[in-house]
């Protein structure tokens, strides 16, 4: 019962009418919350598209104008931002490999397998209806179990942590199609990758030949499109490949029945898992859709399927990256702890506004809180609005023949990556990390595995030497505790089962090369 | 589709042919050497939307992160003394680096010009509910009777909590282990959840959850205690006369800039603060409001560099015996 | 004239499997950088791990994976490797350590705002790609299959960018990136290309810069118009 007047307290704010003066027409009362809550999903549709331009530069930039707004609004607004942009991202992964955050690295994986065999369609498709679902089960949840979960997030120590991303480690594992051992190096070479940069605890410079502009370590979004988005192209460019995206007919626009009845049950696993790992402060939902992919390719009756257009590939992940985008409020909303940088600028945005997050933001300012909260689900349903008619143009973009719509891409790539820190030196980066991504391709290795290291790899060692430093050095205090002991023995399973066959398949798979 | 492009593009066109009047005046931009959303991002927006009323030009906040704040302080530091770089600085960026890092890249005092001082705020010991020790003394005596067993969350070398805690240490005398996170936000949790047991964690942060129970507040660091939590002693009548440390904001010019300049923009400043509803906000979200001359801040910065390099230097000796 | 059929021949060569072979060098090639790299940092003890443990356990791991590939290249069959599948990279290595050679007997100061390495790089870059371009309508298909068309133009107009984002605007580095990487592709059209180009940048420029306000400059002609 107090979940519905909570709720009522919600939509009540997010209906509430403004009086705002038109000039000509007088008056009118106008629910402004609502505009505002379309204003976020659209721009945030728009910056996820884009590749390269992230919800960060792009909230930074918009701060000044909620200046202007009243906090509820603002919140809303930027949260529409926030989790529009999650599910552009998604677009421009399927569309042309070009993963913008780490969560829709798994998407890209399949998705853009299934746009190359004319599929674009089903998979931008299911990607919206997955993350529909998934938006409207997580406001629930938040709305529910808001206070019980936190309480249950904050169990977790620097020895959760390290497990926590030790198992993810193991999801990498299952992620590569190809040969183990690849991928293994693979991820090792991101986990190297990823220790660049200052050292937390000393300050000292690691493996920056003395490079002051790595002295801050590698950015995300320069590797990705490096090794993902740009080395695509100089692979679609090579010599013998076909080269434009769709060969075939457009297709469906929508996924059929039966594809819908395949994704059925990876997008409810994934939601749950999703909105689990999303609640985590120490950035869990980055984990998301790594795990419900793993998962997924380990129940699926014929694994062979993942990475060759699975449409489970882009179901449940995507679900799980959007559940997980909405459970990362709970630490903002009840704790005051932002779990990334995007959640930061909100608790920057509400601090402006005059409102400190934290515990008593629920209490002390309710309508706020649950209007945020009702404006999520009100959100998802106005993304579905934008984003399902989008579809068939996303679609006939694909038409665009291969030799204009590459430039096109760089184009706005390149724009993308200079805007995240006005630095022309980031887009050279981007380009030797394309040279090397493709070369890497081109010696039969997956980008993807390196890139779930690179981001783990941060998180594991930081969070490993905190559990040490708390164990004085005894790596059995970190096996102790029983959550962290419980996520090694999962990662120790999944990892098991995903040798074995391994073992077993690798001599038959060379020779049906 | 193509003619749809072109439209749009052409659209955009017309819009770049008329709109360069209005940027004519090259605007001024605050750098914050800390990512978007902090509480030094936070206090140079509220500021520099005061500071574009009362001026009439374009403000813009550029973050520029990263070393700790040493990245932006630098390219402050290089930039022209026209006036249309400022920087909002730190004691991390302008006081305790010199001390920590020997190859800093610039000199806080050399380099700059200073404005004007802000504002300040303290930080507040905290620690979980269930930890035993309810007073600085008790805490104090915890950690003698188990010398090498407690350990406590800092935001990262140079941070506030940081060196608050490193002069506790040196003060009081204890050895308890550091465990650092990058920046207050990320190990506040750990402190909630009792994963550690305290830490040092600056009044605008710590405040929330102290006022609703979930953390105990043991002490503040500034010699008077803080206008938001005024149940909560200082540190010198816990026990420790002479503990003084807090958190300050100053704005800070390249060096070589005009004193009229100067003198202009500290005025503006100086108004800002008294502004009653910009003053109400920043006292609400816990900061103390100063608003000192440029030479005043001159000397504090001075004193407060000095202070910093003995504390360094004095704990680097304990660490080697 | 003996008959040669592919398969059985290579794997009664030494090297079987080459792909693996090469991916084991390079891995190893990594390894090596990021062991020379580590070599000053402290490791520490478990209790209070030094900046340098992680890295060099990694980069141990990372050798080890590059051995067994290497090792693997002479049990298993495998996929034949191609230079011109590498062409590109290996030449632009080449050009990157002749112009860190350069760039070390040159006298120190920036040229152009750039170090001068990086300055005699972008110099023999373009050299290399105009050169390319020249060929390219004599020779079209050599430069086809010799796989340096697509890297080494996409990549120069990425370069290209980047030197005039900040001094020139968009209005200059778009055009100029889509001009260049277009003719990477075989069967570019010129005329088509321009018109694109432009289309694309007035596009972005509306989008980044006006929609998103992003500060990005449009055009910058020095002294007169600012964007």
């Amino acid at each position: 019962m107090e979940i519905l007047s909570n709720l009522g307290t919600g939509f009540a704010a997010v209906l509430h009418l403004v009086d705002v003066a038109i000039p000509g027409i007088g008056v009118v009362p106008l629910p402004v919350n609502i505009f505002l809550c379309f204003t976020g999903c659209l721009v945030g549709t728009l910056i996820g598209v884009l590749p390269g331009v992230g919800p960060i530069a792009t909230i930074t930039m918009l701060l000044p104008i909620t200046f202007g707004l009243e906090p509820t609004g603002a919140l809303i607004m930027l949260a529409g931002i926030y989790y529009g942009a999650q599910y552009g991202g998604s677009t421009t992964a399927i569309l042309v490999n070009i993963p913008g955050e780490a969560t829709s690295v798994v998407t890209a994986i399949d998705g853009h397998e299934m746009a190359k065999q004319g599929r674009a369609g089903s998979a931008l498709g299911i990607a919206a209806l997955g993350s529909f679902f998934a938006g409207c089960v997580a406001t629930l949840v938040i709305a529910a179990l808001a206070l019980p979960l936190t309480r249950m997030a904050l169990m977790f120590g620097p020895a959760e942590y390290f497990s926590l991303m030790v198992m993810g480690l193991v999801f990498a594992v299952v992620l590569a199609h190809g040969a183990l051992s690849k991928a293994m190096a693979m991820i090792f070479l991101g986990l190297l990758l990823s220790t660049v940069g200052t050292d937390l605890e000393t300050g000292e410079e690691r493996l920056t030949f003395g490079f002051p502009p790595l002295a801050d370590g590698i950015d995300f979004a320069v590797l990705a499109m490096g090794i993902f988005g740009f080395a695509e192209v100089l692979r679609n460019l090579g010599i013998d490949e076909k080269r434009d995206l769709v060969s075939k007919p457009i297709g469906r626009l929508l996924p059929s029945p039966a594809e819908l009845r395949q994704s059925a049950m990876p997008v409810v696993r994934g939601t749950f898992i999703g909105a689990l790992l999303g609640i985590l402060p120490g950035n869990g939902a980055v984990l998301g859709p790594f795990a419900s992919y793993s998962m997924e390719k380990k129940l699926a009756r014929q694994p062979g399927r993942f990475g060759r257009g699975a449409i489970e590939g882009v179901a449940g992940p995507e679900s799980a990256n959007n559940a997980g985008a909405q459970t990362s409020f709970i630490p903002l909303l009840t704790l005051g702890v932002p779990p990334n940088a995007v959640m930061a600028l909100m608790v920057g945005a509400m601090t402006i506004q005059g409102i400190i997050p934290g515990p008593q933001v629920m209490t002390r300012n309710p309508d706020l809180f649950w209007g945020m909260i009702t404006s999520m689900w009100v959100g998802n349903l106005m993304l579905l609005v934008i984003n399902l008619p989008l579809i068939g143009l996303w679609v006939r973009l694909l038409r665009v023949p291969y030799r204009l719509l590459f430039p096109t891409i760089l184009v706005f790539s390149c724009i993308g990556i200079y805007s995240i820190n006005n630095s022309p030196l980031d887009v050279v980066m981007t380009a030797g990390f394309a040279l090397v991504g493709y070369s890497l391709i081109k010696l039969g290795f997956e980008p993807a595995p390196l890139l779930l290291g690179f981001v783990l790899g941060k998180l594991i060692e930081d969070n490993l030497r905190r559990a040490l430093l708390m164990t004085r050095g005894s790596l059995i205090g970190v096996l102790e505790r029983p959550i962290s002991a419980a996520l090694l023995l999962i990662a120790l399973a999944v990892l098991v089962a995903a040798i074995l066959p391994a073992l077993r398949k690798s001599r038959d798979r060379v020779f049906a090369e | 589709m193509f003619l749809r492009t072109v439209a749009a593009g052409l659209a955009a066109l017309t819009l770049a042919i008329a709109a360069p009047a209005a940027r004519a005046e090259q605007p001024i931009s605050i750098v914050v050497a800390y990512a978007a959303g902090g509480t030094t991002d936070t206090l140079a927006r509220i500021i520099g939307a005061r500071l574009a009323d009362k001026l009439g030009t374009q403000v813009i906040i550029e973050n520029k992160a990263g070393a700790t704040g040493q990245i932006g302080s630098r390219y402050v530091a290089k930039a022209a003394p026209d006036g249309r770089t400022l920087q909002i600085a730190t004691q991390t960026t302008h006081a305790v680096a010199p001390a920590l890092y020997p190859n800093l890249g610039y000199d806080p005092l050399k380099d700059f010009t200073p404005i004007s001082l802000v504002a300040w705020s303290p930080l507040v010991l905290i620690t979980n509910p269930a930890f035993p020790p309810k007073t600085v003394q008790e805490l104090i005596a915890y950690i003698k009777a188990r010398p090498k067993e407690v350990s406590f969350a800092t935001g990262g070398r140079g941070d506030g909590s940081f060196m608050a805690a490193m002069f506790f240490n040196n003060m009081a005398k204890i050895n308890p282990v550091a465990v650092p996170f990058p920046g207050e936000a990320p190990a506040l949790p750990q402190v909630l959840g009792g994963q550690l047991p305290y830490m040092f964690c600056s009044a605008p942060t710590a405040a929330a959850p102290v006022d609703a129970g979930q953390l105990r507040g043991l002490a503040v660091t500034s010699k008077v205690r803080a206008s938001n939590l005024p149940n909560i002693p200082t540190m010198a009548e816990s026990g420790l006369p002479g503990y003084e440390m807090v958190n300050w904001w100053g704005f800070f010019g390249p060096a070589g800039m005009a004193p009229d300049l100067v003198q202009k923009l500290n005025t503006a400043f100086v108004e800002i603060l008294k502004e009653p509803e910009t003053s109400a906000k920043l006292k609400g979200l816990g900061y103390e409001l100063t608003g000192t001359s440029s030479d005043e801040f001159k000397k504090y910065v001075g004193t407060e560099i000095e202070k910093w390099a003995a504390l360094v230097k004095a704990e680097a000796a304990v660490q080697q015996q | 004239m003996t008959h040669r059929p592919p398969r059985p021949r290579s794997s009664r060569a030494a090297v079987r499997d080459p792909q693996n072979l090469a991916a084991g060098l390079v891995l190893l090639g990594f390894a090596g950088l990021a062991w020379i790299a580590s070599a000053g940092l402290e490791m520490g003890t478990l209790f209070v791990m030094g900046p340098g443990l992680v890295p060099r356990v990694l980069t141990l791991c990372l050798a080890a994976f590059g051995l067994f590939l290497c090792a693997s290249a002479v049990v298993q069959d495998g996929m034949p490797v191609r230079l011109a599948d590498f062409s590109a990279v290996l030449l632009i290595a080449a050009l990157i350590a002749a112009a860190a050679a350069a760039g070390s007997l040159l006298p120190g100061g920036a040229v152009i705002g750039l170090p001068p390495a990086a300055f005699v790089f972008c110099l023999l870059y373009l050299v290399v790609m105009v050169a390319l371009a020249v060929l390219c309508v004599r020779r079209s298909t050599w430069l086809d299959r010799s796989g340096l068309r697509g890297p080494v133009f996409v990549i120069g107009g990425v370069i290209a960018f980047a030197l005039t984002v900040r001094s020139a605007g968009l209005l200059v580095s778009g055009p100029l990136l889509a001009l260049i990487s277009g003719a990477a592709a075989p069967d570019t059209r010129f005329g088509e290309l321009v018109v694109f180009a432009i289309a694309v940048t007035l596009l972005s420029v509306g989008l980044f810069k006006y929609v998103l306000q992003l500060p990005v400059p449009a055009l910058i002609i020095p002294g007169i118009v600012y964007l």
